[in-house]
């Protein structure tokens, strides 16, 4: 009767409301921001076992080729990103890559300095673009985001409308937004809401 | 001058001639310009009658040209966005403006509650404490709605606000309150040395007292070095200028709350734009720009329409082409009314006299004749006819201007707590010393010529960005000012007369002779004098009146003011409406919702939902119309008989890692973990410190050093904060790591007699039989390439597992097993299905496990160990915990099945008084059971299970009801547990 051979299909928290074209009330020059949902990547989150964070930067650096993110930065290559989360927590992000997968890379790189979880699909991730961003973010962001403060590669544990975020900027006018997918939905419509007076546009999945 | 606005000249001004606007004013349509304020545009069209007043209703009309405006307060708009108490003076124009006059009935111009004035003397200073004392019973059903009828502002909508609003932050190292001339000096000091400046300003054109007078700077009209400066500051990166935002509070550290209207130049916001946006402003320093309010002179009479501020006319003529009158007498105790005269005259409105009322005259700059003297009364009914003067001499006139001496706005520094400090050359008081490197400068500072307040603004903005870290830069050149002369006022605050018509803070009606008798009757501290009186306490929150009714105090009392001292000012500086302070946080909004991966497909399901702490909950799918009750019943039956899934995804995931992971269970729990093998769960209690139940639920080892533990939904976050706390306060030895995953995966539990012959249809290469996976197996598995994982566990009784996928997969792996389950009878159910089957089950929850409830008295005293410690041992080993009388978890059957015992409910014994000490506990839950058909319940009675067989009264008070129930086992399906077991 069943056919393995059938996938299950993957569905993101925002389908509901994740709406490709613009929005909002766009100026001459149109929409000022991009809001998207970062999909199709692994995520799984790190904690340093025995609280030996000297043991887990080294086998980072070592089988990864990357430095541990001091608290409130990343680091990246081209293949992954690391970012500071809390005490003796990271999370460690890889593009294209499914969560099994980076659990296996990260489990024979790191070996037992590190405690793995699978976050892949407990943690959605969102993108803020465009010259506007920042004002649209100051709409729920406490944190001062002027470049000279909070500069491309730093992050932020901060709430944004009640709901734990972790917040990274990427680009001088980038961001990543990350929160529990329970809370996705509420966390894409409060931005959208915010935005809405400036314009944003949804681009297709 | 046009015909329709026979009081606007023909040219000056900063308003926009091109850009007429039209507007009504109580049903009138009148016709401004933009750069108006609704006051300026009424008076342009000669309406001077604007309001009524607070107690006596008296006519009122524009005394002040802004923030301090007593009188012309109106309501904007109507429906849903009906906004009361808006000064005019600070209303700026828009096409399509509707605004009503407040406090009148039935109509402005003819106000019947305006017979109050007969009962002046019942309203006197006190009155509330004087009439209406007794009898007490008489204040809340006729007084106060009498007096709120009768006295009060204006009139609020009821309906929903349909605007949105926002929150914003905002950073800098210079906030700066004020654009004026200070102010904008400021801005240019400290955007030059490179600081992150943000300028606010309450209007909605930046450039303050520069404006409103007539001067010239470097030779130019003021406005063109506004113009200029503005050019040069909009230019400036890290300078942000924010008119029409008001700096309402200074709060500790330099953080500040303002309001900005975004769209109140509209009738509507447009689509998607704010109405108002609350900024939430971090700083390192603050300069206080906001400049000073004129005051008043109390006199017979100087609250009608016609009576006006000296620089609120000047500012009428220069700023906004207005003539406030045709015929003027100015009065004053400074130079400003040589000034005043020189202006009115200018714009074509004839001086009747000009009165200087100082003892000592000063001299006469002006072209203008100048008497001594005071103005004892101004005559009239609802316009001012004229002035009698305490010579004896009259004047007919249309407009009295008054000039009192100004008073520095000390309100944001006050409000940072330094005590305003009087200074006898301005007779006012200025900011005290700084308390977190705030400086005051120009007006706010009390020093009011505009060379002043120019260098004043320069080295405060230079100060505060070197302060800030920002040095270097070189001052910005002050330009030459030629400004009419201002001298420093003469003590004048009440010309003696007619004490009762002499107005001090005329938003309140507060007069002479109530500042009078509230000295004479002993309430004569400031702080006491102000209460009694309510002097100051109106919106405008005494920015007119407070100097002034010191000043008749202090007389009063033979003393001075600087010896009386002030009140404290207290945020907001102006009403702050509520709508920004909530922005996005209402109605549907009012806080985030927290979704299961399953939500939108079982919304496609026809789901109801409840919310349970920030989750939605599907409750029931009903059918056919059905209800909750029947659409409920029949989920249980689907499960008792067949099977059903249920989302149960909102349960808590702790992951355990570590090798002291099962050390750390043993601890945190009551019973063992240490035997617990890989690939089986098993069901454990954790105790608070004070040994009462925290949490139940079960925990499966996945492999050698890897656990996985549910907690109840609604326990959750506080199980993983008391885990947490554990591991890094009581015990960072443990070599053990925990991070929440309960997000990561959909949970759907699959129960009910065909549970098994589904799941094996799900994966046919596993071995899913009794033996392969018996009851309290856990283990992974492959879904179609996907790891699942699947517990054998069962809340329901019957044979069920829990299913976990990985969140993404959910509502696919959902419809899957509905689609396998076809002939198996599958369907939903949901969580008051569940909940019916937890209670026949006898199965405890929130309900049970309210914090008053230890292990024993769930009959889980033998799963406490006594081989171990644990959290909670010690204390749940009390001689309170341990007595027999204790109340203990049953089961209740009423003796009819068809009388429902409701949660909440006493138990009581047959016969007995319903008293205290007759209480033999409650009811917890209660339930139709569909299996036995008929209600049931759980409930906590002293002596346990040694009642069984007795039947007691389950008296519930609130609701009225009492039902005679039987005490039973708790489990009241399948006590033996066959089924789950199968």
């Amino acid at each position: 009767m069943l056919d393995t051979a059938n996938p299950l299909i993957a569905q993101s928290p925002l389908a509901a409301v994740y709406h490709p074209g613009v929005h909002g009330d766009p100026g001459p020059d149109g929409p000022e921001v991009v809001l998207s949902e970062v999909r199709d990547r692994a995520l799984v989150s790190l904690m340093a076992a025995a609280n030996d964070t000297d043991a887990l930067a080294d086998a980072v650096k070592t089988g990864l080729g990357l430095d541990l993110p001091e608290p409130n930065r990343t680091t990246q290559d081209h293949t992954r990103l690391l970012a500071f989360a809390g005490l003796n927590k990271w999370y460690a992000m890889q593009p294209g890559s499914e969560g099994p997968s980076l659990m296996r890379t990260l489990a024979d790189a790191l070996g037992e300095t590190a405690t793995l979880a699978d976050q892949s699909h407990g943690q959605t991730v969102l993108e803020i673009a465009g010259e506007a961003a920042r004002d649209v973010l100051a709409k729920g962001v406490a944190v001062d985001l002027d470049p000279k403060v909070f500069a491309v590669g730093d992050a932020a544990a901060v709430p944004v409308n009640h709901v734990h975020v972790l917040l990274w900027r990427t680009q001088l006018d980038t961001y990543r937004l990350m929160c529990m997918r329970g809370f996705a939905r509420d966390l894409w419509e409060f931005l959208s809401a915010m935005a809405a007076p400036v314009g944003y546009r949804v681009p297709a999945v | 001058m046009s015909a329709d606005q026979p009081f606007r000249r023909e040219t000056g001004g900063q308003i926009d001639r091109r850009r007429p606007l039209s507007f009504t004013f109580d049903g009138r349509r009148y016709t401004g310009y933009a750069g108006d304020t609704l006051a300026s545009a009424l008076l342009a069209n000669g309406v001077r009658l604007l309001g009524r007043s607070f107690k006596y209703h008296r006519p009122r009309g524009v005394l002040t040209a802004g923030v301090n405006e007593p009188n012309a307060l109106v309501t904007l708009r109507a429906g849903a966005r009906t906004t009361p108490n808006l000064r005019a003076t600070n209303v700026e124009l828009y096409d399509g403006l509707t605004a009503q006059s407040q406090n009148r009935w039935p109509s402005l111009a003819f106000d019947l509650r305006a017979v109050n004035r007969l009962f002046a003397p019942m309203f006197v200073a006190g009155f509330y404490y004087k009439t209406f004392m007794w009898p007490a019973r008489f204040w809340e059903k006729l007084y106060e709605p009498l007096i709120r009828r009768s006295a009060g502002l204006g009139t609020s909508t009821q309906k929903p606000d349909p605007d949105r609003y926002e929150r914003a932050h905002a950073h800098a190292e210079v906030v700066i309150a004020g654009g004026g001339p200070a102010g904008l000096m400021a801005a240019l000091a400290a955007g030059r040395a490179g600081a992150r400046v943000i300028l606010c300003d309450e209007g909605h054109q930046l450039g303050g007292q520069l404006l409103a007078e007539s001067m010239t700077l470097d030779g130019a009209p003021a406005g063109r070095w506004v113009e200029r400066t503005l050019r040069e500051l909009a230019g400036l990166d890290n300078v942000r200028l924010m008119p029409r935002t008001t700096l309402f509070g200074a709060y500790d550290h330099n953080t500040f709350g303002a309001i900005e209207q975004v769209a109140e130049a509209a009738p509507a916001p447009a689509q998607v734009q704010p109405r108002e946006r609350f900024w939430y402003i971090e700083s390192e320093r603050l300069v206080i720009a906001a400049g000073a309010h004129e005051r008043p002179i109390a006199f017979a009479g100087n609250d009608l329409p016609g009576v006006m501020l000296a620089s609120a006319a000047r500012s009428y003529v220069h700023r906004f082409a207005v003539q406030p009158g045709s015929r003027a007498v100015v009065f004053g105790n400074n130079a400003d009314i040589h000034a005043t005269a020189d202006a009115l005259a200018e714009a074509g409105v004839e001086i009747a006299a000009v009165v200087d009322g100082r003892r000592e005259p000063g001299a006469n700059p002006g072209t203008h004749r100048v008497r001594h003297g005071r103005i004892r009364q101004v005559k009239g009914g609802r316009a001012v006819r004229g002035v009698e003067l305490d010579n004896g001499e009259r004047f007919a006139c249309d407009l009295v201007c008054v000039a009192g001496g100004w008073t520095p706005a000390v309100h944001l520094s006050s409000q940072l707590g330094p005590k305003p400090v009087w200074d006898e050359r301005i007779q006012s008081f200025v900011p005290g010393e700084s308390r977190q490197g705030e400086v005051a400068a120009g007006a706010a500072a009390g020093r009011f010529a505009t060379r002043e307040a120019l260098a004043d603004g320069a080295e405060a903005g230079r100060k505060a960005a070197a302060e800030a870290g920002f040095t270097g830069a070189s001052l910005p050149q002050i330009p030459a000012v030629t400004e009419p002369a201002q001298s420093a006022p003469e003590p004048l605050w009440a010309v003696p007369g007619h004490d009762k018509t002499a107005f001090i803070d005329p938003q309140h009606d507060v007069t002479v002779a109530d500042v009078k008798l509230a000295a004479r009757e002993g309430y004569s501290n400031v702080e006491h004098m102000k209460r009694y009186t309510t002097l100051g306490m109106a919106t405008d929150q005494g920015k007119v009146a407070n100097v002034v009714g010191l000043g008749v105090l202090a007389e009063q009392r033979g003393t001075t003011i600087a010896a009386l001292g002030t009140t404290v000012f207290r945020p907001p500086y102006t009403p702050v409406s509520i709508g920004p302070l909530a922005g996005y946080n209402r109605q549907r909004q009012f806080q985030p919702v927290r979704r299961t991966p399953l939500h939108d497909w079982q919304a496609g399901k026809g789901a109801q939902f409840v919310e349970a702490g920030a989750w939605k909950r599907a409750r029931y799918f009903p059918k056919h119309g059905e209800d909750m009750a029947a659409a409920a019943s029949r989920e249980v039956t689907t499960v008792r008989s067949r099977v059903g899934l249920v989302d149960v995804s909102t349960l808590g995931r702790i992951d355990i890692q570590g090798p002291d992971a099962a050390e750390f269970l043993n601890r945190v729990y009551i019973n063992g973990w240490k035997r617990l093998p890989v690939g089986k769960a098993r069901y454990g209690v954790m105790l608070r410190e004070d040994g009462i139940v925290l949490d139940d639920g079960t925990t499966s080892r996945l492999g050698e050093q890897h656990y996985l533990m549910t907690s109840t939904t609604g326990q959750a976050a506080k199980v993983l904060t008391h885990l947490e706390y554990c591991l890094q306060v009581l015990w960072p030895e443990l070599d053990v790591n925990i991070q929440s995953v309960t997000d990561q995966w959909a949970g759907i539990a699959i129960a009910g007699p065909n549970a098994r012959e589904l799941l094996q249809r799900l994966f046919p290469d596993d071995d899913l039989s009794s033996d392969g996976f018996p009851f309290m197996a856990a283990g992974t598995f492959d879904l179609a390439g996907i790891p699942a994982r699947l517990f054998r566990i069962s809340f329901s009784g019957e044979l069920g597992y829990e299913l976990n996928v990985p969140a993404d997969y959910g509502a696919a792996a959902a419809q899957r097993l509905l689609d396998l389950g076809g002939d198996l009878g599958v369907d939903l159910y949901g969580l008051e299905a569940l909940d019916i089957m937890r209670i026949e089950k006898g199965h405890v929850t929130g309900n049970e496990l309210d914090g008053r409830v230890t292990a024993q008295d769930l009959g889980m005293g033998r799963m406490l160990s006594g081989k171990k410690d644990y959290i909670g041992r010690r204390l749940s080993q009390r001689q309170a915990f341990l007595d027999p009388e204790r109340p203990q978890l049953v089961g209740l059957k009423p003796t009819a099945p068809m009388r429902k015992a409701t949660a909440g409910a006493h138990l009581m014994p047959q016969g007995g008084p319903d008293t205290p000490e007759n209480d033999l506990g409650w009811v917890s839950s209660a339930t139709w059971s569909p299996t036995l058909e008929s209600y049931i319940a759980l409930g906590f009675v002293r002596g346990g299970s040694a009642r069984k067989g007795e039947v007691l009264r389950a008296a519930d008070f609130v609701r009225n009801r009492d039902v005679p129930v039987e005490v039973v086992d708790s489990v009241f399906v399948d006590p033996e547990g066959a089924r789950q077991r199968a």
